[in-house]
């Protein structure tokens, strides 16, 4: 099959599931054959999605959208309404062509509208165009062949009078409670089609699709039936059909676009009263143009506490999943994870400012003097077999930290500099100019780093002088209150010596351990740790990948391929375009780390993907790290299904992904636990051994091996 | 007949407390034991004589070796010196502690590859290798520095033929200001020789210069001479980079660090007299961290010292056989370890302990060997104290060179063992017999 027919196909798949916020193949496929059960339906919408697809393409409008059906979703949508409320003849066919041409336009209007506030539209172009087509039939004195067209129907869209047609018998459902045929119904009406039996069958496909957002309908069903019933609406004859679908919508698109957590539960139950009540608002108020109001309390309310979310600060109101992701699982699992992970990304890459080991004699809050509104400092000591000096340590230069060399963290402006303050011999205080000779220097306004009890006349730099990350700044030394040569260190909001710290942690570092660095991602130092800046020498070109660079990869299971390096959006990727995987990546100062990925698992690239998921690229002696993986990307069957329903509350499934790297051997040696409850559920493990300076050999298991050259 | 010449008695008073105006006090210091371990215990265990190796001296030397250079430079790598000393536990530990493989011959890069080390991690030295050698070194991505016209032309034909790139970096001599100035490995500097080799590299465009390579000399006690060194290398690297646009990315500045050995020649002790790692390091970064190289690029530095990292580790234990006195009034005590294990002794004062503690009275005496030769002298002069038969020598400072120049001569090579850091003691080598002597003949 060409690729400009899976394209299409692809398209219209993506243009069924998305209807429930989804890009899940089987539920669109589902979705698809079900509308079929209303032959006429089916096919209006299926032939509204092609016609906007089509005409999409023909405007050159973007690909990728059209491919992830988020032009074809209000089409199909459009047509299933269409088929649903208009009779089957020529004049529909006519109608649908200009209906699928005005969406298309008022879609990318809309769009245009609220992509700029990171909105999506959800169904207001069907809404609009739906309406535009009836009110257009309402001129009936004047258009008489919409009068022949439409005959009577024109007189059933009253809202009370807006129920449609079932083509199965509904007695063999009357046994069901009625709160489940109405959760049924309420799901078949999302497609214009009322029905407990297409109901039933998304129902399930839904439940196969993804656990939470069937949790999420059926919490919010419920709550919403029992306020129906609780303010007693049913006796005044109206039927919890006509809008019940409206709650179930509303609770696929929070699943989707909130990370589904226990307080993204509670904003949905929040969003009931509120959307129970637009819905009559809506209904009254269109019912004055004699419009029905269809799903435009859904689009509004949901669109409001989008925004709410938005604006919120993130404590109570529940946080906006980052990308939209193909599942809801996905989206609680993947944001979880990446809120950790990439939390280093908020800080600025600030180094440690000195070269070699280090150890820290006082952190945060120490007892000596890093206290109250000075607690957040750090002093350094070299220490070598637990002794900071050689010899009798009764000489300044006996001790090891003294006369090394001290660094600027981070790119700034040097504004202040006192260099009149003698080294105090071993042993002595001074207690006058207890900060000694020290140097400020400016990173931004608010955040000044400070380095003191430095060594007399050691000063390379000036005030006024432009420095970078890692020159060279002054010596260690021992002037001030500072009893034994050490390094004083602090971050602070003002250019003046002694102001109160401010807290900055450093980042992507090594923490020793013998002769093991271990790699702390984001934090300051603890009190006792040793620690180092990465090198600065990359090792071999390995994973300095670029975009337009291709890879050449051969396994043993399946054989040679070729990847791509590629962009969008900013972010780069590794693709293997025959089996449709992505894997995107970040290269950063000695860091490589894959962020996501997409697409089969069944390929070379998903082993790369683990086996490599995050890898220090410095020329190190040995370092080891760990790091949380996304347990959507290692699932874990039947019990990772069943454990999806309680997720947003707890999570239970933890996935770490540790590597040890030995430069002696050059090989990285991987181990990714995928743990349920704190119980060992299954364990990967992979070895990549390193071939000169541009290929490297992946192998795991028992018997798979690949190579990939760079 | 004529009457004898008259010879007035000698009288020497011996005062047994501190040091006058006229020497160090001469008091003996007793060593009965290293790291803990008794040696006593240790020869009735091995054997006399015994190598000793000290496995914590060993890790201290190294890490504050490393140490002194990684807290003033960023990028800091040691290679191990093969030749220093290439029994595998002593080469093990150094690649335990992360340093690279120095080698000098295909026997030695075949050791280090045995000993686990990955083959980008080896430094390919010295003034001949093979063909086959230099095969080897470029297929397993080594760093092959040359030394000399014939073997950059073979390396290069090589390199078509292969079709590989291999990396390397030349060898430089130069002067340095120091006596003497070592000019017969590599490419001279002055001349231009190394300037006439690194054009060639570049116009060919077969080898992948990375870095450069000098060494110049061994137990240099002056660091103004790595000064001069680190300033005309990091001179040559910055017009090799920007003017021949060479991927130079690292420099070697060989080793010769001295040890706390006593030369000869020299009047103070090696451990009065040498400068520490610190000093060494210091005259180095401090002049490199100045030096802008294209692109804020830092140099990597590499080091491929070896006696400074050992010698203070490696002891050799010996028995005394008897004392003689010769016919010119000397004493002379003959000990059973001779210079075929101690080949550093025709340049070294090594230093000599016996296991005897607080002995006022000591005589100036000849140390020799076992072997029927005359050159078996380990000290021509040495304060002792009065020794029998039986009685325990240890000889310090004899980690470098010595379990790699010792030879099977008269007698048989003595077994080696370290002395671990949790107080155990690990048999390395086994002595040889007369078995293993044979089994060569035919």
């Amino acid at each position: 099959m060409g690729d400009w027919a899976k394209i299409w196909l692809r398209s219209i798949r993506n243009s069924y599931s998305s209807l429930v916020f989804s890009r899940d193949t089987w539920l669109g496929v589902a979705m698809l054959c079900v509308t079929f059960l209303y032959p006429l339906s089916g096919l209006c919408g299926l032939l509204c999605a092609i016609m906007v697809n089509g005409a999409a393409s023909l405007l050159s409008l973007d690909k990728f959208k059209m491919e992830n059906g988020l032009y074809g979703f209000n089409a199909v949508i459009l047509g299933l309404a269409m088929g649903a409320l208009f009779p089957p003849n020529a004049m529909l066919l006519f109608l649908l062509v200009v209906a699928s041409l005005m969406l298309l336009l008022w879609m990318v209007g809309w769009e245009a509208l609220f992509a700029k506030n990171h909105l999506p539209y959800l169904v207001f172009p069907f809404l609009f165009t739906l309406w535009i087509l009836l009110l257009m039939m309402q001129q009936r004195e004047g258009a008489s062949f919409v009068d022949c067209v439409l005959g009577d129907h024109v007189g059933i869209l009253g809202w009370g009078d807006f129920s449609l047609s079932s083509v199965s018998d509904h007695t063999i459902w009357l046994s069901l409670p009625e709160v489940v045929s109405e959760y049924f119904i309420s799901l078949s009406s999302i497609l214009f089609l009322q029905d407990v039996f297409v109901g039933l069958v998304m129902a399930v496909v839904l439940l196969c699709h993804s656990r939470i957002a069937f949790l999420f309908t059926w919490i919010t069903h419920i709550a919403a039936f029992l306020l129906f019933k609780g303010l007693g609406l049913d006796s005044f004859h109206i039927p919890y059909a006509c809008f019940g679908f409206n709650f179930t919508l509303a609770a696929l698109a929070l699943s989707c676009y909130l990370v589904p957590s226990k307080r993204a539960i509670l904003y949905s139950l929040l969003l009931i009263p509120v959307l129970m009540v637009m819905v009559f608002a809506s209904t009254r108020g269109l019912a004055y143009f004699n419009l029905p109001a269809f799903s435009s309390a859904f689009c509004w309310v949901t669109l409001l506490f989008l925004v709410v979310a938005r604006q919120g600060n993130g404590r109570y109101v529940p946080r906006l999943s980052y990308l939209l992701e193909r599942t809801p699982e996905e989206n609680l699992y993947n944001n979880q994870t990446n809120e950790r992970r990439f939390l280093w990304y908020h800080y600025h890459p600030f180094s440690l400012p000195f070269y070699g080991e280090w150890r820290v004699s006082q952190g945060v809050d120490g007892v000596y003097t890093h206290q109250g509104l000075w607690r957040d400092a750090l002093d350094f000591v070299i220490e070598l077999d637990g002794s900071q000096y050689k010899g009798r340590g009764d000489s300044l230069g006996d001790y090891y930290c003294y006369g090394k060399p001290v660094l600027a963290v981070a790119d700034g402006e040097v504004v202040c500099v006192e260099n009149s303050v003698e080294d105090n011999p071993v042993g002595v205080s001074n207690k006058r100019e207890n900060w000694g000779n020290y140097v400020v220097i400016k990173h931004w306004d608010g955040c000044y780093s400070l380095l003191a009890h430095l060594k007399r006349d050691s000063f390379i730099c000036s005030v006024g002088q432009r420095v970078k990350r890692g020159d060279e700044l002054a010596l260690c030394g021992n002037s001030g209150l500072s009893p034994y040569p050490h390094l004083h260190f602090q971050f602070q909001a003002s250019p003046v010596v002694g102001s109160p710290t401010i807290h900055c942690p450093f980042v992507n570092y090594l923490r020793k351990e013998d002769t093991m660095g271990h790699f702390v991602p984001c934090r300051f130092p603890l009190e006792g740790e040793t620690v180092k800046n990465l090198s600065i020498r990359i090792r071999g070109r390995h994973y300095q990948l670029y975009v337009g660079q291709t890879l050449s990869v051969s396994s043993n299971r399946y054989g040679e391929e070729i990847w791509y390096v590629g962009e969008a959006y900013g972010y780069r990727f590794v693709e293997d375009r025959k089996r449709g995987a992505k894997a995107w990546f970040a290269l950063s100062e000695g860091l490589f780390e894959f962020q996501r990925y997409e697409g089969s698992e069944e390929c070379g690239l998903y082993h790369f993907f683990l086996s490599n998921y995050k890898v220090i690229t410095t020329d190190e002696e040995a370092w080891s790290l760990s790091e949380e993986m996304s347990p959507a990307i290692r699932r874990t069957g039947w019990v990772g299904y069943l454990l999806d329903f309680i997720a947003p509350f707890k999570s239970c499934v933890k996935s770490v992904f540790s590597t040890q790297w030995s430069a002696k051997e050059c090989v990285m040696d991987v181990q990714i636990v995928t743990s349920i409850g704190g119980h060992e559920h299954r364990v990967t493990k992979y070895r990549t051994t390193f071939e000169g300076e541009e290929s490297l050999v992946v192998s795991g298991g028992s018997d798979f091996s690949m190579r990939i050259a760079f | 007949m004529e009457k004898k010449r008259y010879e007035r008695p000698l009288l020497k008073r011996i005062v047994p407390t501190m040091p006058g105006k006229t020497g160090q006090n001469t008091n003996a210091v007793a060593q009965t034991e290293i790291d803990g371990v008794p040696l006593e215990g240790l020869r009735e265990r091995f054997g006399s004589p015994l190598f000793v190796f000290s496995e914590s001296r060993l890790r201290k030397n190294i890490r504050e070796a490393k140490q002194a250079f990684s807290t003033r430079y960023p990028e800091v790598r040691f290679a191990w010196s093969y030749k220093t000393n290439y029994l595998n536990s002593i080469c093990s530990l150094f690649h335990e502690e992360g340093s690279w493989a120095e080698v000098v011959s295909g026997f030695e890069y075949d050791k280090a590859i045995e000993n686990g080390v990955a083959s980008n991690r080896i430094i390919f030295n010295g003034p001949s290798k093979s063909e086959a050698d230099l095969l080897k070194a470029m297929r397993g991505d080594s760093l092959i520095h040359i030394d000399n016209t014939e073997e950059l032309r073979l390396l290069t034909n090589l390199a078509v033929a292969e079709g590989i790139r291999p990396r390397v970096a030349i060898r430089v001599n130069l002067d340095a200001g120091i006596y003497p100035a070592w000019s017969r490995f590599g490419f001279n500097l002055e001349s231009g020789q190394a300037w006439d080799a690194l054009e060639k590299i570049a116009s060919e465009n077969r080898l992948s210069c990375v870095g450069l390579h000098c060494h110049i000399g061994t137990f240099i006690q002056t660091v103004n001479a790595y000064r001069v060194e680190t300033e005309k290398m990091a001179a040559l690297a910055l017009d090799a980079m920007t003017k021949l646009g060479l991927p130079i990315s690292y420099l070697d500045l060989g080793g010769g660090f001295a040890s706390k050995n006593s030369l000869k020649s020299s009047y103070l002790t090696g451990e009065d007299l040498c400068p520490s790692f610190d000093d060494y390091a210091e005259a180095i970064t401090s002049v490199l961290r100045r030096v802008k190289f294209p692109g804020d690029k830092k140099m990597v530095l590499v080091f491929e010292t070896g006696r400074a990292l050992v010698d203070n580790a490696g002891f050799l234990l010996s028995s005394v056989i008897t004392n003689k006195r010769m016919a010119d009034g000397r004493l002379n005590t003959v000990i059973d370890a001779g210079v075929n294990l101690l080949f550093t002794s025709f340049w070294y004062n090594h230093k000599v302990t016996t296991t005897y503690d607080n002995v006022a009275l000591m005589e100036p005496t000849t140390l020799c060997g076992p072997l029927c030769m005359n050159i078996d002298v380990i000290r021509d002069n040495v304060l002792l104290p009065p020794l029998k038969r039986n009685d325990l020598v240890l000889i310090h400072y004899v980690g470098a060179y010595n379990v790699t120049q010792w030879m099977q001569f008269i007698t048989m090579r003595p077994k080696v063992v370290m002395v671990k850091e949790n107080g155990e003691v690990h048999l390395l080598r086994d002595a040889e017999t007369l078995a293993d002597i044979n089994r060569m003949e035919h």
